[in-house]
C-alpha cells in the first residue's frame, strides 16, 4: 500500500518509490525536491528562512535554505543517492501580504527563492522545474516514478512540473 | 523557549483578556452583535501547530496581518476560516455571497482589512495602556489562501528567534456560536521580556 509522506514546517524526509512525498501550505516558504533520475529514493525539505549565518538560534538546521538542503543531500548521499546524481524542483516563496508601507517582511519569499538557487548552485544540483514567486500559496506532492511534482492552489487547477 | 513561570503565564493571559476583550467590544459595537469572547489560552506551540489551530495547513481562510514597532514590536494577526470571513464581511456589508462564490472583491477585503484593523489596534493600545509604552502600528495587508501559506509570514518570524511558538490564542463567540478564527500576537523575547519588565516582573 503507498503511503504519502508529509513534510512539517522546517522539516525534511526521504521517501521510497512507490510512496509519494508532499507538504502542504508553502507561503513564502520553499519545498525543495531533490531526487534522481535512476534511483528509488528521494527526499523533501520545507525551509522557511534564508539563511542559518544571519540568525544566532540556529539548531534547527532545516529551517534555514542553506542547511535545510546541504542536510538532505547527506541524508540521500548515507543512503546511496550520490550528490553528482541529484536534481532538484522547487516550489514556493511567495509574497502573501502586500503591505502600503514599505516593509522587509513581504520580501522573505523572494529572499528564501535566491538563497535556495544559490545553495544548489553551490552543490552543482541543477534545478529541472520551478514555480516560485507570485502572490499564492502551494501544496505541492512529488511522484518518484513519473518524477512529476505537483503543485496545487487554492481556486486553481493543479499544474505538474 | 525559556520556561514561563505561572506568574508569566498569568500576566500573558492578562494581555491577551484586555486586548482580545478591547477588540471584542470594538467590533461588537461596529457589527451591532452580540459577541463574547472567552477567555484566552497561552499555549506554546510547534511551528505545524498553528495551521491546526484553524483546521490545518490546507484550510481557506482569510487573514488580516499588521505589524507593530516602538519599545516593543512584531506583528499581529487576525484569522478567519474562509466560511466566518464571509459571514462577517456579509454582515458589514449587508450581502449574501452566492454558490458560485469564487472569491472576495476589492469592497469585501477592504471591508475585512479594517475589521482586523479596528481589532488589532485596539488589542495592541491595549497593551501600549497597560504597560504604558508607546506603539506605532502599521496599515494592515489581508491574503486569503491556505492557512499553512498565510501563516507562513509570521511563522517565519517567530522562526528567527526559537522553534516554538508563544501564542495568545482569543476566540470569539457570536451569539455563543464560536468562531473559527483566532488573535494571534507575535513577538520576540526581547520584547516579551519589555513588557515583563513594564509591569514589574523581573527574570
Amino acid at each position: 500500500m503507498e503511503e504519502i509522506i508529509r513534510v512539517g514546517i522546517a522539516d525534511s524526509k526521504l521517501c521510497k518509490t512507490p510512496d509519494k512525498i508532499t507538504t502542504v501550505g508553502l507561503g513564502s516558504c520553499i519545498g525543495i525536491v531533490l531526487y534522481s533520475a535512476t534511483h528509488d529514493l528521494c527526499g523533501m525539505v520545507h525551509i522557511m528562512l534564508p539563511s542559518s549565518k544571519e540568525i544566532k538560534n540556529n539548531t534547527n538546521r532545516a529551517k534555514f535554505a542553506d542547511t535545510g538542503i546541504e542536510d538532505l543531500v547527506k541524508m540521500l548521499d548515507q543512503k546511496g543517492v550520490k550528490k553528482g546524481s541529484l536534481l532538484a524542483k522547487i516550489a514556493g516563496g511567495a509574497t502573501m501580504f502586500v503591505f502600503s508601507s514599505a516593509s522587509d517582511f513581504g520580501s522573505v519569499g523572494e529572499r528564501n527563492i535566491k538563497s535556495v538557487k544559490e545553495t544548489l548552485a553551490a552543490l552543482s544540483i541543477p534545478i529541472v522545474a520551478e514555480d516560485t514567486g507570485a502572490d499564492y500559496g502551494r501544496t505541492i506532492i512529488f511522484d518518484n516514478i513519473s518524477k512529476k511534482l505537483t503543485v496545487r492552489c487554492a481556486g486553481k487547477a493543479d499544474k505538474v512540473i | 523557549m525559556e520556561e514561563l513561570t505561572s506568574m508569566k503565564l498569568d500576566v500573558l493571559r492578562e494581555i491577551g483578556n484586555i486586548g482580545a476583550g478591547n477588540a471584542t467590544t470594538a467590533l461588537s459595537v461596529m457589527l451591532n452583535s452580540n459577541l463574547r469572547m472567552e477567555l484566552p489560552v497561552v499555549k506554546v506551540l510547534d511551528f505545524d501547530g498553528i495551521p491546526e489551530m484553524i483546521g490545518g495547513a490546507d484550510t481557506i481562510v482569510a487573514a488580516v496581518l499588521t505589524c507593530f514597532s516602538g519599545e516593543v514590536s512584531g506583528m499581529m494577526l487576525f484569522i478567519l476560516e474562509m466560511e466566518e470571513a464571509k459571514n462577517l464581511a456579509g454582515t458589514m456589508l449587508g450581502k449574501t455571497y452566492s454558490e458560485d462564490f469564487e472569491g472576495f472583491d476589492h469592497m469585501d477585503k477592504s471591508v475585512l482589512k479594517e475589521i482586523g484593523n479596528i481589532l488589532m489596534s485596539s488589542y495592541i493600545n491595549s497593551i501600549g495602556t497597560l504597560t504604558n509604552m508607546q506603539f506605532r502600528t502599521e496599515p494592515p495587508a489581508i491574503c486569503t489562501d491556505m492557512a499553512g501559506s498565510v501563516l507562513s509570514l509570521p511563522i517565519s518570524q517567530l522562526g528567527k528567534v526559537g522553534d516554538k511558538a508563544l501564542v495568545i490564542d482569543s476566540k470569539f463567540l457570536d451569539n455563543e456560536r464560536p468562531i473559527n478564527g483566532f488573535l494571534m500576537l507575535v513577538t520576540d523575547e526581547v520584547s516579551y521580556q519589555k513588557i515583563f519588565e513594564s509591569l514589574g516582573i523581573g527574570c
